[in-house]
C-alpha cells in the first residue's frame, strides 16, 4: 500500500522531470536550427516588410512563434521554408491588420514607375531605406507577387521551396513570379537598358 | 508557330523549371521567334538585378538577444510547471495578507461576550444537546463576520 502510494506520488514527478529534459533538447535544437537560418529568415521579413525596424518586429515574433509551435514541426522537413513561412503569414496577418500598404491590381503596377512617381511619398521611400531602383521597383510589387521573387531570385529558392513557404501550388509561385518580374521589368526598363548598352 | 507565344511559361524556362518536354516545345520556338527572345533577354536582365541586390545584415546583437529572450521565456514556463501550486498558494496568501486587515472584526474586549451570545443563539435555533460549555469555548468558533454585526458590538 505504501509502495503504491510511492508510485502514484513518484509517477507526475518523473514525467515532469522528462518533459523539462525534452523541452531544454527542444529548445537547444530550435536555437541551432534558428541560428542557422537566422540571416535568411531576417532578409525575408526585411524586404517583406521594406524597412529594418518592422523586420526585426517580424523576425522575432517568428521566432517566438515557431519555437511555441516547434513540437509540430517535422524534423524530416526544411526549418527555413517552415520559419519563413511563420514569417510570410505574420507579414499578410499584419498588412491586412494595419492596411497601410496599399493594395495594387497588376494593371495598376502596369504603369511605369516614373521619377515623379518615386518621389511623390518620399516619407514612405525614406521609411522603407532601400537603395536602388530595383529595390524600389520590388517594394511596390503587391506582396503576392513580392514574396516569390523574394524567395527565387533573392534567396536562391527553388520553386518548390518558395511554394512550401507560400503554401500554394507549384505553379502558382511559376506564374506570380513570372508576373512579377514582368512588371519589374517595364519598372525598370531605363536601367536595364543601360545596363545592356554598357558593360553591365 | 509565333501565335502561340510561350509568354507565361518563359521565366520558368529560363529557371529551367519546365520539364524536358516544354522546354524543348519553348527552345523551338525562340529559335524562330524574336519577340519571345527580347522577353527572355529582359527577364534574364531582371533576375540579375534581382540577384544583385544587395543583401541587408541583421543587427549582430539582435539573435543573441532573441536567443536569451527564448531561454529565459522556457526558464520562466519551467518555473510555472514546477511551482505553479506554490506561487498559486503565495499569491493567495499574499491576497489575503493585503485584504484581511480590511475585513471587518470585532475588537478584543467583545470576543469574550461575542462566544457567549452567538452559543445563545446557537442553541435557540439549533439544539444541540451534546455541545457543552466547555468544549465549546475551548474550539474555535467558525466566524463570518457581517458588517452590521460587528458595527453592533462595536
Ligand atoms: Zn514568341
Amino acid at each position: 500500500m505504501a509502495d503504491a502510494h510511492a508510485t502514484v506520488l513518484d509517477i507526475p514527478r518523473a514525467e515532469t522531470t522528462t518533459e523539462t529534459g525534452r523541452r531544454a533538447g527542444d529548445l537547444a535544437q530550435f536555437t541551432e536550427l534558428l541560428t542557422r537560418h537566422w540571416d535568411s529568415a531576417y532578409r525575408y521579413a526585411y524586404h517583406l516588410a521594406g524597412n529594418a525596424p518592422d523586420a526585426q518586429d517580424l523576425v522575432q515574433q517568428a521566432a517566438e512563434e515557431a519555437l511555441r509551435a516547434y513540437r509540430r514541426f517535422d524534423p524530416n522537413t526544411h526549418f527555413d521554408r517552415w520559419l519563413l513561412r511563420i514569417i510570410h503569414n505574420s507579414y499578410i496577418d499584419k498588412v491586412r491588420r494595419e492596411r497601410r500598404r496599399p493594395m495594387f491590381s497588376l494593371d495598376e503596377i502596369r504603369t511605369p514607375l516614373t521619377d515623379t512617381d518615386q518621389t511623390h511619398d518620399p516619407e514612405a521611400a525614406a521609411e522603407f531605406r532601400l537603395s536602388g531602383p530595383a529595390l524600389r521597383a520590388l517594394m511596390a510589387l503587391p506582396p503576392e507577387f513580392r514574396a516569390p521573387v523574394i524567395l527565387v531570385d533573392l534567396e536562391g529558392f527553388s520553386y518548390d521551396g518558395a511554394a512550401q513557404v507560400l503554401h500554394c501550388p507549384v505553379g502558382t509561385v511559376r506564374s506570380r513570379l513570372h508576373r512579377g518580374r514582368l512588371a519589374l521589368r517595364e519598372w525598370l526598363r531605363p536601367h536595364l537598358d543601360a545596363l545592356r548598352s554598357g558593360d553591365g | 508557330m509565333t501565335e502561340a507565344h510561350p509568354s507565361d511559361v518563359l521565366s520558368g524556362y529560363l529557371d529551367a523549371a519546365l520539364s524536358p518536354q516544354q522546354a524543348a516545345e519553348v527552345a523551338a520556338h525562340l529559335a524562330e521567334c524574336e519577340s519571345c527572345r527580347a522577353v527572355l533577354g529582359d527577364l534574364q536582365s531582371v533576375r540579375a538585378v534581382l540577384r544583385a541586390v544587395p543583401r541587408p545584415s541583421p543587427h549582430p546583437a539582435l539573435l543573441p538577444r532573441m536567443l536569451a529572450r527564448l531561454a529565459a521565456g522556457r526558464q520562466r514556463e519551467a518555473f510555472l510547471v514546477r511551482w505553479g501550486v506554490t506561487v498559486a498558494v503565495m499569491a493567495a496568501a499574499a491576497i489575503a495578507i493585503l485584504f484581511l486587515p480590511l475585513a471587518p472584526r470585532p475588537s478584543a474586549a467583545h470576543n469574550g461576550t461575542r462566544y457567549f451570545r452567538q452559543h445563545a443563539e446557537m442553541t435557540q435555533t439549533l439544539p444541540i444537546p451534546d455541545v457543552s460549555l466547555p468544549s465549546y469555548l475551548s474550539t474555535p468558533l467558525p466566524y463570518h463576520p457581517a458588517v452590521d454585526e460587528v458595527r453592533e458590538w462595536r
